[in-house]
Formats: C-alpha cells, sequence, structure tokens
C-alpha cells in the first residue's frame, strides 16, 4: 500500500529537471540497476513496471525516463524492506532511498549512512552560496554618499533660506531707504540755503567779525585734522 | 567538470549521484562567483558614484554655490549697515536742520533788535 503511494509520488515528479537533463543522464549501467532490483524483489518490480509504464522498457534513451523512475521506486520497495519499522513516514523513506544509493555507491560500505537533511543542506548551501557577498562596504559607502549630500543639501537650503529673509529684509530697507534719502536731499538743500543766507548776511552786516570767525573755524579744523 | 564525472566509473554511480553532488557544487561554486562579481560591480560602481558626486557635484558645483551664497550674505550685511549709515546721516541732517532754524530764527530777531535800535537813535 505504502509502496504504491511512493510509486505515485516517484512517477508524478516533473520529469525534465531545472538543470539540464542530458548531463544529469543516468549512464547505462541498468545491469547494475537489474541486479539490484533482482536481489531485492523480483515481483514486485516487474508488476509496479507493468502496472505504470508497460510501454516504458526502453531504457537505453540515456536520458530520465519513467524506467528511471521505476528504478527509484525498486531501490525504494527495497529500502522499505530493510527499515520497515519507518515505512509509515514518507519524509524518513526518501532521506533514506538516497542514503542507500549513497551506499551503494560506496561499494557496500555496510555501515549505514547518517540521517542526512537533504533538503536543508541544499538550502543552506544554497544560502552560503547567495549569502555569501559582504555588501557591509558598499553600503557603507553609500551611507556615507548619502550623508554627505544631506549635510550639503541641509546647508544649501539653509543658505538660501537665509538668502530669502535677508533679501526680502533688504528689499523693506531699500524702500524706507528711498524715502529716507529723499528727505535727506531735501534736508541738505535746505540747510546749504540758509547757511547762504546767514553767510551772505553777516558777511555784508559784520564782516569783520565774520572772516575772524572763519578764519578760527578753518584753523581748528585743520588742526583736528593734523 | 564533465570530464572529471566521465572519469567516474558508471559502476560506482549507476544514479549519477556523485556527478550531480559535482555538479552541484559547480553550480554553488558559480553562483558564488556570481554573486561575487556582482559584489565587486556593485563596489566599484559606488567608488565610482562616490567620486563623481565628491570630486565634481560636491566640490565642483555645491561648495562654489555655498561660496557664492556666503558671499551674498556678506554682501548683503554690508548693504545692511549702508542703510544704517543713511539712517544715522539723516538723523543728524534732521537735527542740523533743526539747530540751523534756531540761528536763523536768532538771526531774525538780532535784526529785528538792530532796527528797532536804528528807529530808537534821534
Amino acid at each position: 500500500m505504502n509502496n504504491d503511494d511512493t510509486q505515485d509520488t516517484e512517477t508524478s515528479r516533473p520529469q525534465t529537471p531545472s538543470i539540464n537533463s542530458q548531463s544529469y543522464a543516468i549512464p547505462t549501467t541498468y545491469s547494475d540497476h537489474d541486479s539490484i532490483i533482482g536481489d531485492a524483489d523480483a515481483e514486485d518490480t516487474t508488476s509496479s513496471s507493468s502496472e505504470d509504464d508497460g510501454d516504458s522498457n526502453e531504457v537505453n534513451s540515456g536520458s530520465i525516463t519513467p524506467m528511471d523512475s521505476q528504478s527509484f521506486d525498486a531501490i525504494d520497495s527495497i529500502i522499505t524492506d530493510e527499515f520497515n519499522e519507518n515505512s509509515t513516514d514518507e519524509f524518513l523513506h526518501e532521506t533514506l532511498s538516497l542514503s542507500k544509493n549513497i551506499r551503494t555507491i560506496d561499494n557496500g560500505n555496510d555501515i549505514p549512512p547518517a540521517m542526512v537533511d537533504i533538503p536543508k543542506q541544499i538550502f543552506e548551501s544554497l544560502s552560503h552560496a547567495i549569502e555569501n557577498v559582504d555588501f557591509s562596504e558598499t553600503l557603507a559607502l553609500q551611507t556615507r554618499i548619502s550623508g554627505t549630500i544631506n549635510f550639503k543639501s541641509l546647508e544649501l537650503k539653509d543658505l538660501i533660506d537665509k538668502t530669502q529673509g535677508r533679501l526680502q529684509v533688504l528689499n523693506q530697507r531699500y524702500e524706507t531707504g528711498v524715502v529716507v534719502s529723499r528727505k535727506l536731499k531735501e534736508n541738505l538743500d535746505y540747510s546749504k540755503r540758509k547757511i547762504d543766507e546767514i553767510n551772505s548776511f553777516l558777511g555784508t552786516e559784520y564782516p569783520i567779525e565774520f572772516n575772524e570767525a572763519r578764519d578760527k573755524i578753518l584753523e581748528r579744523h585743520f588742526e583736528d585734522n593734523d | 567538470m564533465s570530464d572529471d564525472t566521465k572519469l567516474i566509473p558508471s559502476s560506482d554511480d549507476p544514479l549519477g549521484i556523485n556527478k550531480l553532488a559535482v555538479d552541484y557544487d559547480y553550480l554553488m561554486y558559480k553562483i558564488d562567483d556570481y554573486v561575487q562579481s556582482i559584489q565587486l560591480q556593485t563596489h566599484s560602481i559606488c567608488m565610482q558614484h562616490d567620486k563623481v558626486i565628491k570630486e565634481e557635484i560636491i566640490e565642483g558645483i555645491i561648495d562654489k554655490n555655498i561660496a557664492e551664497f556666503k558671499a551674498l550674505l556678506e554682501s548683503c550685511n554690508e548693504l545692511e549697515n549702508y542703510f544704517d549709515m543713511l539712517e544715522q546721516i539723516s538723523f543728524i541732517s534732521d537735527t542740523f536742520r533743526q539747530r540751523l532754524d534756531g540761528i536763523c530764527n536768532e538771526l531774525k530777531t538780532l535784526k529785528r533788535g538792530k532796527v528797532q535800535r536804528q528807529d530808537l537813535r534821534p
């Protein structure tokens, strides 16, 4: 019963592996398969092959064929006989089939191989191959570049904001400065006119005092300059 | 890869497990090598970007802009000082005008007094 289920799962696997099937084609070693199968239980294998694939006896194609899966099934049946107590565990069953194959490759090493979690090992080796790279230096470099750009961007933004504020203040001060400069010009013109009037009045009315005072002021002016 | 696997006697490896293991290891090696090359390319691109950003963009453009902005702010400070000076000069001219108006008033009173004295003189 369990053998039949295993056969169904084995035969329902995709026959085209992800890697080139030609490179993984089992070479013409079907005599060995046959011997193993013959040693185990010829009736089970022949019955299963006749039930599943009646016309798949062409085993010399050089690629994975349904006959190959039948061979797997035959080996599985052997292992099932040997490890009968674990026959209900399908996952363990599959693991043991691979272990049996390894033992077969080792030319009759009777020590049973240790329990190896093949999917875990494959996953770990794949993870090791993919995650072996160290992007920390690159990430540090990128972080440094990003930090530098951010710092410069913030500095530029701060300067732009500050300059815009200063330009607005200067614009207002220019508006007031124009008014102030007009008023200043008016004051200066007024003062100039008044001073001319005073000078002319004092020069005509009090010429001696005016000249003395002017000389005194000019001398004081030069003394201050010295 | 295939040469190595061909050397394995077929009788020892009926299911091609050894070949599968070798091919799997080679596949892992190739994946590792490819990922390493991606890492190297990423690192070199990052170094190139770092050089371009540092030398051309930051030193060539951004630092220049920052220096120009700082010079502009200095000019703004200078201009603001000139506006302060203008307002102070305007204040001085206002007080000077008031003083001048006071002097004119004194002169007018002096002139008026002189005229009155000449009128009172017999």
